[in-house]
């Protein structure tokens, strides 16, 4: 009855224009390609009638004699005002929106926004900026580029992950990522295997979005612009959207791109060139397992080399069954030698087209690296489909499909054992001539080596304790989109993810851990679904006041499947299936369940340049005890584009705007956390298996209840000259609290851990870009700079009555810890013992252990970018640096290096010994008196620098990279081609500041809570290339 | 046309936004955990299977057993990475020790206990109480004061007592050897039957052996604070071996005979499959050998010869890396690692040996402490000689004849025999406790924790700090409290320290003082 009422009310309003009018008709294109845009709002000025532009641009509208002038808006667009004429042709171009501030940016539940209508921080990266320098895995594109995202790459391994963290840690456990949103669908970041100081790196989830199908990333920093996303979305949302074909615009478009990147190490260690194998000075070799002299010892402590002398070594010549001496010298690039050039080829294709009614986006890319680690290698095929149509006049559907299938014949060894090549390198002997080993069994089958002790030879690592990896997954989702009226609409979605991870692990007899080999399958599957409907209503209630308004409900499963099985022994050397067990075959099965329902409503109410937002979200999630897990959270922003609201605005000043915003966001836990249970064993006895059951270390709680962060932000943009000089501001402070933690518990208590809310983390800072358009000349001359600074202060306040500290993780003696008064992340190991002046403490010359303390910290201090892009004509330069201030990194390099004496500051004391600086206890065993005591330089270092004095190896991991840069030239028109476009690029390629010796300051495990740990990762990678690019 | 659209597309809404709101019924058996067993299905014998199999890895685990328990003894030393056979210990081996004693074999024991309780199944629960009394003694003997009353009740139903108030090592002693009394009397033959015993075979009568053999290891660390009591219980027990029948020979052992691979090899076995950073200790082998009058005939099991040839030869404790990879000119290949009886994967785990319960009874008889005894403190001494020489019967015999030393057909009686009286070990009553200290020293080799116990406890044989420890020149009579409790049971850990003293590794604990 409604509409048929406010049908009558149009018709008649219509009926009284057409007494006095003209029609005035044109066309509206883009400056940009020439096409026609539609949906362009075409207003009378000074009324609200107005028509839209159709699939070609043009329009048609009848205006009355008074009127003056039409408007032209589109979002994404300069607004246009045109004044009438005595001609009834109207043509418009229009030109984009020139800078990121006034565009179009992407929030939550899918829906575009004004951005200068936000009230909340949003930071877009288009996907052209992604793929620029080309990386594997999209989240590297990001770092430098958006305030307040740091981004720690873990190696430079084949498909390593990184870990992303906006706006600081705010949750004791789980792993802080922030929710990673595809055209509307959460997509999975678990990890795909196991990362600590063993395993394989196999990357996380966003490592399978391939940056080429990527249109634009948005990033919603904190909870205030997610809260709409729900629990997952505490750590902030990147919202991702896929490119789509274009509809209206006719014809078929193809685009091709092909990157090829060639990788070696950043950094590697300065090793000393003087000293080979062996201790105290001496080495002999006869068996390489301690049957000569010093010969099982993996050190450099040996006699000198390069001096002429000759003795026995692991490749010496055997004759009579004499190892005969040959000569000793050094080899100073035998660990650069080592590693290959990596190669990373990119190649994509992509056709889209489109008609009035239905479009279409297919793309094809193929992805195919091999490591600088000898026979490592990541290949992945993308196949993505878009389409989107509108069947009837109101209706319209689209939806996406993307399948990934990713596989290595290889993945590196990652943690710190024999499995990772970096390993015995971090030790081993100056002499080896590392490439020889290539080599790595003798003509009858024997091992090969230098080493019989410690270490396997690196190539039979890698060649023959192969990690293999088959992963398929699919996601997409479709829409369907009701248009009731103008102002009225409603849709129904469904959105998959599923992944199926393969992993495989070989050891080959004759390894140094698992003599008699080994073999291990993996397989995960992971099947996500969301259905969701939302109700949109949006109408102008008067010239000043628009309203919209949303409400909706989700349903979101979660299933995951984890099957393994283990031959822990082979029978039969070289047959790697789980039947060819000497002893008996270990499974393991897991399966997980969760989902949570969702009802939720936003919206908006503007007045004039006035944005008041709001939204509400009630969650029940099946973690939780029945009676606590409905949980709601609310969120409220104002902004005013103040600008806007002056009378006369200043020339200079191109947009003013303030905004203010708090957020609540609620969420739940993992499954199962409720009940105690009890855990099954390995089992004793392989024949006769008696299965036994154990009490576990996590003690469950069935009083749960949700956990809530809670954020207030306020911020304000500025833009001068014409949007010439850019300026973004934001504060913030958020606090997370009632966590659900396994909060460790006395062990005496009888578990380590009971699942609690407890602690409150919180994190205060500011972030800043500024956009500076320094050169625009009318030549086409442009400097364009982009400057990011985040400063993040995070603060564990507290933890849970009588707990002192939260234990993160532990590698050895080096403890992670959250400390309540400090940052997350305190590096806990021991010092040097000191006297009351801080001295370090002698005993006969060694300096002695101390107590265990806080050493560091690992959150940096503040992070920022800068950002150059030169323009002229077709030519393009580009340069990212990328600026980590402060944290601290720990680094298990220096420390077995210098215990080693590999690296270079070993030399120091070879041949005179070492007085070590501070003091001694004096002869009345009271007072202490400057230490005089010479040692070995051996010596020295090994009580120096060990797992057991972690001070000697933490540094301040402050760093400035030169993180890419790129040249290149676009040609407009060649032939047929469009826009081929020629550039050199360059990513990761030079460490112009850093304080820590031998390794790349960034670097890290995993994307858990452990960070600031190095613990021989395999170093980064510098990657140098070419890209090329045509349309058709 | 429009309006069916209209109609169905609303029905849709609805019919989700109906199901978003109430479909929350399934969600508690959604949150089921389908891959393990709540508490009501415990099985008690799977139970126990995991008790006997912790408490034994983690008594010889490498870092605690070995290298802490060992080198500090001077059964071993280390030759590479000596940190801690010079004092210097790793935080998290410490960790580990408490947080595996207490919430791995401790807290399976404790629910084995409840489980049998509810099932009255009073066997099952005589042996969690002698394996609870196994790890609270361990623990207590570490560490001296500990968590006990309140520990092992962090369930809701068992209190929710999280941080566990510390109790004295003589109150936890009084209770134990209580606890140690009633497992004797719950632990009867012609009771229910158990399973899952890979230590005594669901043997109850060597159960019942092990509960009161390791009483009177207890009584005896209490003899010094407690004369009369512990006089009239180990008399008590001596006198009436059908009610407390103790260990008879070998056989008895509480011992976990490990299997032939990983992950129920013995985990010396394990270690020695990747490093090499152990040699026997030059102060266990002077006296087995070097400077011996002979000869003690188990040095051909406990130690190697050394790969560069000769006879066997020390490494001694305490060096740093260097001078040990120095010493002898080539510290690896010239001294001895452990003999390779030991190395083996099935190596036994022994939680306790008949030959110490003999070195017990001898001092129990020696010290008056145990009256009307059958047998004389020399007859229990050299019992516990041959006991110990029995318990390698094989490989001793075999390594002497293969060595030259006896000729074929050498009886391992003949071998002892020979021991006592030329390698120094006979009877010396005037040095009596020397005596029966130095050969538990000797016999217990390779238990590390428990021969440190006794060995500081006995004060023989006199062990010297090696020369470049770092602690003051002392050798270790205690572990210092775990860096973990500190930071989860801050409190009670001060309230302890301030008890029973510093907080390092020369406070005594109270059976020591």
């Amino acid at each position: 009855m409604r509409k048929l009422s406010f049908l009558l009310v149009l018709l008649l309003l219509t009926a009284m224009q057409v007494l006095a009018q003209r029609t005035i008709t044109g066309k509206v294109t883009s400056a940009e390609d020439g096409g026609g845009i539609p949906g362009v709002t075409v207003l009378i000025k000074g009324t609200s009638t107005g028509v839209l532009t159709d699939l070609d641009g043009k329009y048609s509208i009848n205006v009355p004699e008074s009127a003056t002038a039409l408007q032209f808006t589109f979002v994404g667009m300069t607004k246009q005002e045109v004044a009438l004429t005595v001609s009834n042709v109207v043509d418009v171009v229009m030109q984009s929106e020139a800078t990121k501030i006034e565009g179009v940016v992407v929030t939550a539940l899918g829906i575009s926004r004004e951005k200068k209508s936000l009230g909340y921080s949003v930071q877009d990266v288009k996907g052209e900026e992604l793929t620029k320098a080309r990386e594997a895995n999209v989240v590297n594109s990001l770092t430098g580029k958006v305030a307040g995202v740091q981004i720690t790459n873990s190696s430079g391994a084949v498909g390593a992950s990184s870990r992303i963290v906006l706006r600081g840690v705010t949750s004791l456990s789980g792993d802080n990522q922030p929710l990673f949103v595809v055209d509307g669908v959460p997509i999975s970041n678990s990890n795909f295997g196991g990362t600590a100081t063993d395993g394989v790196n196999r990357g996380s989830g966003v490592a399978d979005i391939n940056p080429d199908d990527i249109e634009s990333v948005s990033v919603l920093k904190g909870p205030n612009a997610a809260a709409l996303y729900g629990s997952r979305a505490s750590n902030g949302v990147i919202i991702i959207t896929t490119k789509k074909g274009k509809m209206g615009k006719k014809g078929i478009g193809v685009a091709y791109t092909n990157t090829s990147t060639f990788d070696s190490p950043l950094r590697l260690p300065d090793y000393q060139n003087s000293y080979g194998q062996g201790s105290s000075g001496k080495f002999s070799f006869v068996d390489g397992a301690n049957g000569g002299v010093n010969d099982g010892v993996d050190e450099s402590w040996g006699p000198k080399l390069d001096v002429g002398t000759l003795i026995p070594q692991w490749d010496s010549p055997i004759v009579d069954g004499e190892r005969q001496p040959t000569p000793w010298i050094s080899h100073p690039d035998n660990v650069k030698d080592f590693f290959e050039v990596g190669t990373a080829i990119t190649n994509n294709i992509a056709i889209e087209g489109g008609n009035e009614n239905a479009n279409f986006r297919i793309s094809y890319t193929n992805f195919n690296q091999k490591g600088m680690v000898p026979n490592t290698d990541l290949k992945r095929n993308t196949f993505a489909l878009s389409a989107g149509g509108n069947p009837s006049k109101n209706l319209s559907i689209d939806g996406n499909v993307n399948y990934i299938n990713s596989k290595s014949d290889n993945m590196p060894g990652y943690g710190y054992d024999a499995q990772n090549v970096m390993q015995q390198f971090i030790w081993g002997g100056r002499q080896l001539n590392i490439t020889d080993l290539e080599q790595y069994t003798n003509e009858d089958g024997s091992k090969r080596n230098w080493n019989y002790n410690y270490h396997n030879n690196p190539y039979f690592t890698l060649h023959e304790n192969t990690n293999k990896m088959v992963r398929d997954r699919i996601y997409g989702n479709s829409r369907v989109t009701y248009k009731f009226t103008d102002y009225l609409s409603a849709r129904i979605g469904v959105g998959v993810d599923n992944w199926t991870n393969w992993n495989s692990a070989r050891i080959a007899y004759t390894d140094i851990d698992n003599p008699n080999g080994f073999y291990r399958e993996e397989k995960t599957t992971f099947t996500e679904t969301n259905m969701d409907f939302l109700i949109m209503f949006n109408k102008k209630l008067t010239e000043d006041i628009n309203l919209s308004l949303n409400a909706g409900g989700n349903m979101m499963n979660q299933q995951n499947q984890f099957n393994a099985v283990e031959a822990p022994e082979l029978a039969v050397p070289g047959v790697y299936n789980v039947s060819n067990s000497k002893v008996a075959q270990k499974a393991f099965n897991t399966y997980r369940e969760k989902a949570i329902n969702s009802l939720y409503f936003s919206g908006q109410l503007s007045y004039q340049a006035l944005y008041l937002d709001f939204s509400g979200r009630n969650d029940w999630s099946s973690t939780l005890p029945l009676e606590n897990n409905s949980y709601f959270y609310p969120s409220i922003s104002l902004s005013g584009v103040v600008s806007d609201m002056l009378s006369s605005k200043p020339s200079w000043l191109s947009l003013a705007k303030a905004r203010i915003s708090w957020a609540k966001v609620g969420s739940d836990t993992d499954p199962y956390q409720l009940s105690p249970t009890l855990s099954f064993g390995d089992g004793w006895n392989a024949g006769t298996k008696l299965l036994n059951q154990f009490v576990p270390n996590d003690l469950p709680n069935a009083e749960l209840t949700p956990q809530f962060t809670n954020s207030l932000e306020i911020g304000a943009n500025l833009a001068f000259f014409e949007n010439r000089i850019n300026f973004d501001f934001t504060w913030y402070d958020g606090t997370t609290t009632d966590q659900i933690i396994p909060i460790p518990i006395s062990g005496a208590s009888g578990f380590a851990r009971k699942f609690i809310n407890a602690g409150e983390i919180s994190n205060k800072g500011i972030e800043m870009s500024l956009g500076l358009g320094i050169i625009k000349n009318p030549s086409g001359l442009e400097w364009i700079m982009d400057i990011n600074f985040a400063k993040n202060t995070n603060e564990v306040v507290e933890l849970y009555e009588g707990i002192e500290q939260y234990q993160l993780g532990t590698y050895w003696d080096m403890q992670v810890l959250a400390i309540p008064g400090q940052p997350m992340g305190s590096l806990f190991g021991y010092d040097f013992l000191r006297d009351d002046d801080g001295n370090v403490v002698h005993r006969n010359g060694i300096p002695q252990q101390g107590g265990l303390k806080v050493l560091g910290n690992y959150t940096p201090d503040w992070i920022g970018g800068v950002n150059n892009t030169l323009r002229y004509k077709g030519l393009e330069f580009s340069f990212l640096l990328d600026y980590h201030k402060g944290g601290d990194i720990y680094s298990m390099t220096n420390s077995w290096g210098r215990y080693a004496g590999v690296l270079e500051e070993s030399l120091i004391g070879r041949e005179g010994g070492i007085v070590g600086e501070g003091v001694k206890l004096a002869e009345d065993g009271v007072t202490y008196v400057p230490n005089d005591v010479v040692v070995t330089a051996e010596e020295y270092n090994k009580a120096a620098f060990s797992n057991t004095l972690q001070y000697s190896s933490v540094f301040d991991a402050t760093y400035l990279k030169l993180r890419e840069m790129k040249l290149g030239y676009t040609f407009k028109q060649i032939g047929p081609l469009n826009n081929l476009s020629i550039s050199l690029i360059g990513r990761n390629l030079a460490l112009l500041y850093s304080t820590v010796p031998h390794v790349d300051p960034e670097t890290s495990f995993s994307n858990t809570n452990v960070q600031g740990l190095e613990f021989g990762q395999l170093p980064s990678s510098r990657s140098l290339g070419f890209s090329i690019g045509v349309k058709f | 046309m429009k309006r069916i659209v209209n109609i169905k597309f609303l029905t849709a809404l609805v019919v989700l936004f109906v199901i978003a709101s109430s479909c929350t019924k399934d969600f508690e058996e959604m949150n089921t955990d389908p891959n393990n067993p709540s508490t009501e299905l415990a099985a008690p014998e799977m139970l126990l299977t995991n008790i006997i199999e912790s408490a034994t890895d983690r008594t010889y685990e490498i870092f605690l057993g070995h290298e802490m328990g060992n080198c500090w003894v001077q059964h071993m030393a280390k030759v590479q990475y000596t940190d801690e056979d010079r004092y210097i210990y790793r935080t998290g081996v410490i960790n580990n020790a408490w947080n595996s004693f207490y919430s791995a074999s401790g807290m399976d024991a404790v629910t084995l206990y409840k489980v049998a309780t509810a099932r009255k199944h009073d066997n099952y629960k005589g042996i969690a109480l002698v394996m609870k009394v196994y790890n609270t003694s361990l623990l207590t003997d570490m560490f001296g004061d500990v968590p006990y009353t309140e520990a092992w009740r962090a369930g809701v139903d068992d209190g929710g007592i999280l941080s566990p108030v510390f109790d004295t090592q003589e109150s936890i002693y009084r209770d134990i050897v209580k606890k140690l009394d009633t497992a004797n009397l719950l632990i009867t033959e012609d009771g229910s039957e158990i399973a899952g015993d890979i230590m005594f075979n669901n043997d109850l009568l060597k159960w019942k052996k092990f509960a009161n053999s390791m009483r009177m290891r207890l009584l005896m660390r209490m003899s010094s604070k407690d004369v009369p009591y512990v006089t009239a219980e180990l008399s008590k027990m001596v006198a009436d071996p059908a009610k407390y029948p103790v260990f008879e020979s070998n056989d008895d052992n509480a011992q976990l005979i490990y299997l032939g691979s990983n992950p129920n090899n013995n985990p010396i076995n394990e270690n020695r499959k990747t490093r090499d950073d152990h040699r026997v200790s030059k102060t266990l082998i002077d006296m087995m050998w070097v400077n011996n009058p002979n000869a003690d005939w188990r040095v051909t099991v406990y130690a190697n010869t050394p790969s560069a040839g000769g006879y066997w030869e020390g490494c001694p404790n305490g060096l740093t890396s260097a001078k040990a990879l120095a010493y002898l000119g080539n510290g690896l290949t010239k001294t001895s690692k452990l003999g390779d009886y030991f190395t083996a994967a099935t190596s036994p785990g022994v939680l306790m040996s008949y030959a110490e319960l003999q070195f017990i009874l001898a001092e129990g008889v020696q010290r008056g402490l145990i009256t009307g005894a059958p047998h004389t403190a020399q007859e229990y001494y050299e019992a516990g000689i041959y006991g110990s020489y029995h318990q390698y019967a094989d490989e001793i015999v075999a390594n002497v004849v293969a060595e030259g030393f006896f000729d074929e057909g050498v009886t391992i009686d003949e071998i002892a025999a020979d021991y006592i009286e030329n390698g120094g070990a006979a009877w010396d009553p005037d040095n009596a406790m020397e005596r029966i200290g130095t050969e538990k020293w000797l016999a217990m080799f390779e238990q590390g924790l428990q021969s440190l116990f006794e060995t500081r406890r006995i004060g023989y044989p006199v062990l010297v700090a090696g020369e470049d420890n770092e602690n003051g020149g002392k050798v270790p009579v205690r572990f210092p409290y775990p860096t973990d409790e500190y930071a989860k049971n801050p409190t009670n850990v001060a309230a302890a320290v301030s008890v029973q003293g510093t907080d390092d590794l020369n406070t005594k604990v109270w059976w020591n003082k």
